[in-house]
């Protein structure tokens, strides 16, 4: 699920950007820090909308170096349990297949596949009664176990239920 | 799965029964354990006050998951009355975690799941792993799959086996250099790289993949990165029809060193043939077919074995050693490679290699400025593919032949590609006994060594020394006691290395005529600058010739410049047989050969003769007698023509006397020689004493050496190591005739000056100081005869 998010970023700014182009250089450092990162607590951040605040530079002692707040508002991306998202099918194997959610990657085992689904290893691809499952596929599935760690997002998920499966 | 579907209802003696909470809802995944429903009921309870009266109490009660899994229904809500024990309150799915992405079971969700026995059996993903049990159920589905489809798995390797790879500005300028990219190279550039890869596709690629293809189930397994792999796989598969998403890539192995077939077919690998070009990897796998390297980019070797053990045995010795030659070939200036004794080398060397491999770049103002290293060389004429084809096409026929059998119920013996491959190999040497002679390096155990052990594998008896039995003598150079004795035999083969080698590669014995071992002038690497081993084919000889080197290299470690001096190298052969003999055997030996051809009680005054003589400082008369028997051969050391025709014509004519005497005094010496020390320090010691006649041995600080093999024999090793040298020099020419006598051209006068050419710059002064004075003297002899 997508949330709008404030969040805050301290970044140490080296003395040499001192100067009236401070702000751009934290505005550049917060995109490139933070923009496409992932943790468990918030998520993917996907984008940052707008700076909110940033805080005055406080120079740390012994190194020079200044520490910025920044407090910014950004969509992240966030799944849950249960959520229905779409997907990308990224590979296939015999145990099931993995599918890209964004930047979140979602693994479906054969066992939460339909019952009619069976492995073809030429292509290799999942047959179903009218569906098949191949490499660049787009599949629509329920994610159903999740795993947040410090610095990823592990996921698995099911297509044996209705109106999940391949998106024609 | 119905061990793992629960129902769950109230037990009977708890019915009536209220709801009291629910504690979980459809699709939630439980833990063991876990409260799923609290219920309520009413227990009549006797005797709580007296005997006669009874009064129900409210009880409490759950039904808890019996194991982890989902809940499928719930059928009840919270303050529902239960009345029978028909009513299901809920069903629940336990799940045993047998498919797991990470730590998260890829079938209920359940995440925090403690590492198991779990197995990986997917190409690219190493966070998904399974159950044994599952993985058995899968691997079975793949079985009935592949046999349907009249199949087998074949894992193949990539660098040097289906292709040769090669990275680097040398090699990016000479491509540039060419205008065109040369037939059959390919160019992908990677990310790790500032340069792109160029990879040469082994000849017959092609037809070897669809070929095999319609036999197997192609699957990838490099050493290289993931990267790399999928890019090589792009080139040689552009469609994705051999290897699909087959690919198991360094990235997703395990092990840094090793390969395993388990990684891919954790249960069952009777199905599974791997070929690749290290069979040290697969820690020689019954299910291998090992391939020679393929290596078309000169002393690039295998890129992505860097950090796998160097090769360092003749049969799966390739790419370093092959890389070493191959550079001195090119030119012996470029250093930066980390192959350090290439510049060590002896010129012949480096001549062998440029030899048999045909040094001729495609641009020859390329191959003629040298100084590019690495300047690809055309050894396009591998047809390894070819042969390795049939080798698959065999095992897939045999398999298939067999699986028909046992479905039929004629044979009990389910088919299995290890024993099909273990049953061909055995065939190729069947019958063979094998003796090895300077093959395995000295401070091994010969059957430890990996020769000796393949050797067995394809069929072939081995034993230390000469017995009745044997059949073959595989030595790396003549001139030792074991190819001596050998000689006497007309019968036993005495072969080169590559003849094993080549078998073994081939899967078919070889014709022993193209492997005789030459006697010139035991020079292990002159043989092959033969034509016959050209004509043999360039690749095979030039890659096993590197072989033998790198086997010395092992075996004497004193350095590289004793490699091609013969006395050392016969040092080691004599420190070898010196353990495995002791002196009581010797005379035995002696004694019972010499009494087939000889006269015996001559013979044993000589001996005699010279064993008291030694001892007391005496005349020279044994010394007189032990010369005259060599004469014949001594004249074939080659600086005077005169006498080579002698030695041709004694040595054929078997009644000749000379022969017989010569046939003793060989025998002799070779006896005499398994016990002496060749330190060539001592040697000059011998002929000090020979030159005076008298006993000046042991005052040299070497001999503290051999003392300890001649405690309690004090006259004798005075005597048997000045012998010794004298048999290593004879035994040089004893293989000369011996090849003579097998019907071979080769050692004829010109590689008798080979001899006399290197002696100079191989030995030390003493040794020529020595060498002259035996010369003359037997000159001295001859004339008096």
């Amino acid at each position: 699920m997508f949330f709008l998010r404030n969040l805050s970023h301290t970044i140490n700014l080296h003395p040499s950007y001192f100067g009236p182009h401070m702000k751009e250089f934290l505005l550049r450092n917060l995109h490139g820090d933070v923009e496409g990162t992932c943790s468990g607590r918030v998520g993917f951040i996907i984008c940052v909308l707008t700076v909110t605040n940033i805080s005055p530079g406080k120079v740390l002692p012994g190194s020079g170096l200044a520490e910025f707040v920044v407090q910014y508002q950004a969509i992240v991306f966030k799944p849950y349990k249960g959520e229905v998202v779409d997907a990308i099918v990224t590979s296939v194997n015999q145990i099931g297949f993995f599918a890209d959610v964004g930047p979140l990657q979602v693994f479906v085992a054969q066992k939460l596949m339909p019952n009619d689904f069976k492995f073809d290893s030429n292509g290799p691809c999942y047959r179903g009664d009218d569906q098949m499952i191949e490499k660049n596929g787009q599949v629509r599935l329920k994610i159903v176990g999740l795993k947040y760690q410090a610095t990823q997002i592990n996921a698995v998920g099911t297509i044996k239920e209705d109106y999940l499966g391949q998106i024609q | 799965m119905p061990n793992n579907h629960f129902v769950h209802r109230i037990p009977e003696a708890h019915t009536p029964a209220t709801i009291i909470a629910v504690r979980t809802s459809r699709g939630k995944t439980h833990s063991k354990g876990d409260e799923l429903i609290e219920y309520e009921y009413k227990e009549t309870v006797k005797g709580f006050v007296d005997d006669d009266t009874t009064s129900e109490q409210a009880r409490r009660a759950e039904i808890r998951a019996a194991k982890d899994g989902q809940v499928e229904a719930i059928n009840v809500s919270k303050g529902q009355i239960i009345q029978d024990e028909a009513t299901v309150l809920m069903e629940y799915k336990g799940c045993d975690h047998e498919t797991r992405y990470t730590d998260i079971c890829a079938e209920c969700g359940k995440t925090g799941l403690p590492p198991e026995a779990q197995v990986n059996m997917t190409h690219d993903a190493t966070s998904l792993s399974v159950s044994r049990s599952e993985a058995a159920r899968l691997e079975k589905a793949t079985v009935q799959r592949l046999v349907a489809e009249g199949k087998l798995s074949l894992i193949v390797d990539l660098d040097q086996t289906l292709i040769h790879a090669t990275v680097g500005t040398a090699i990016d300028e000479w491509i540039n250099s060419q205008g065109e990219m040369p037939k059959d190279i390919k160019m992908f550039p990677l990310p790790d790289s500032p340069t792109p890869y160029y990879i040469k596709l082994r000849p017959h690629l092609e037809i070897f993949l669809k070929e095999v293809s319609r036999a197997y189930e192609l699957h990838i397994y490099t050493m290289g990165t993931r990267n790399y792999a999928a890019a090589v796989a792009n080139v040689i598969d552009p469609e994705g029809r051999y290897f699909s998403q087959r690919i198991l890539s360094r990235d997703e192995n395990s092990h840094m060193t090793q390969k395993s077939i388990q990684r891919l077919f954790p249960c069952d690998d009777s199905m599974v043939v791997v070929i690749d070009d290290r069979a040290d990897v697969w820690r020689n796998s019954p299910n291998l077919v090992k391939v020679h390297p393929y290596e078309y980019f000169i002393g690039t070797g295998d890129i992505n074995a860097a950090h796998l053990p160097k090769q360092g045995t003749p049969v799966k010795s390739d790419s370093a050693p092959s890389a070493e030659s191959a550079k001195e070939s090119i030119d012996s200036l470029e250093t930066s490679k980390a192959v350090p004794q290439s510049t060590d080398k002896s010129s012949p060397d480096a001549n062998t290699s440029a030899e048999t491999k045909p040094v001729v770049p495609p641009n020859t103002d390329i191959a003629n400025k040298a100084q590019k290293p690495k300047a690809p060389v055309l050894d396009d004429n591998d047809d390894e593919l070819k042969r390795v084809s049939n080798i698959l096409m065999d095992i897939h026929e045999q398999f298939f032949d067999v699986m028909e059998n046992h479905n039929a119920g004629y044979t009990k013996e389910a088919p299995d590609v290890k024993k099909i491959i273990t049953n061909m190999k055995r065939r190729v040497l069947q019958g063979v006994h094998l003796v090895f002679s300077s093959v395995i390096p000295l401070g091994q155990d010969p059957q430890r060594a990996d020769i000796w052990r393949h050797a067995q594998h394809f069929g072939a008896a081995c034993s230390h020394d000469i017995r009745s039995s044997v059949t073959h003598v595989v030595a790396a150079k003549p001139g030792t006691a074991k190819v001596n004795k050998a000689r006497q035999n007309k019968k036993i083969h005495i072969v080169r290395p590559e003849w094993l080698y080549d078998s073994i590669a081939k899967f078919q014995k070889q014709d022993e005529s193209k492997y005789l071992l030459l006697g010139d002038a035991g020079k292990s690497t002159s043989t092959a600058t033969t034509p016959q081993s050209q004509a043999e084919g360039g690749e095979d000889t030039g890659l096993d010739d590197d072989s033998i080197d790198d086997e010395d290299q092992g075996g004497i470690s004193e350095g590289m410049d004793e490699n091609h001096n013969p006395l050392s190298i016969d040092k080691a052969v004599i420190n070898e047989h010196l353990k495995a003999m002791n002196w009581g055997d010797l005379e035995k030996e002696i004694e019972d050969e010499v009494g087939d051809d000889l006269d015996e009680s001559e013979f044993d005054s000589d001996t005699s003769n010279a064993q008291s003589d030694a001892s007391t400082d005496g005349g020279k008369s044994p010394l007189v007698k032990l010369k005259r028997t060599r004469i014949p051969r001594k004249s074939g050391l080659g600086t005077s023509v005169t006498y080579g025709d002698g030695t041709n014509s004694s040595s054929s004519s078997d009644d000749e006397g000379n022969n017989h005497i010569s046939a003793r005094d060989e025998l002799m010496l070779d006896g005499l020689k398994k016990v002496a020390e060749g330190r060539e320090s001592e040697e000059s010691d011998g002929e000090i004493d020979y030159e005076n006649g008298s006993d000046s041995d042991g005052d040299d600080g070497n001999d503290s050496q051999d003392n300890g093999s001649d405690i309690g024999q004090p006259a004798r090793p005075k005597k048997r190591r000045r012998l010794s040298y004298e048999s290593k020099t004879r035994g040089d020419n004893d293989d000369e005739n011996g090849a003579i006598h097998q019907g071979g051209a080769e050692a004829d006068d010109e590689g008798n000056m080979d001899y006399s050419r290197q002696q100079p710059e191989d030995e030390d002064e003493d040794d020529d100081v020595f060498l002259s004075n035996l010369e003359n003297d037997l000159e001295a002899q001859l004339n008096e005869d």
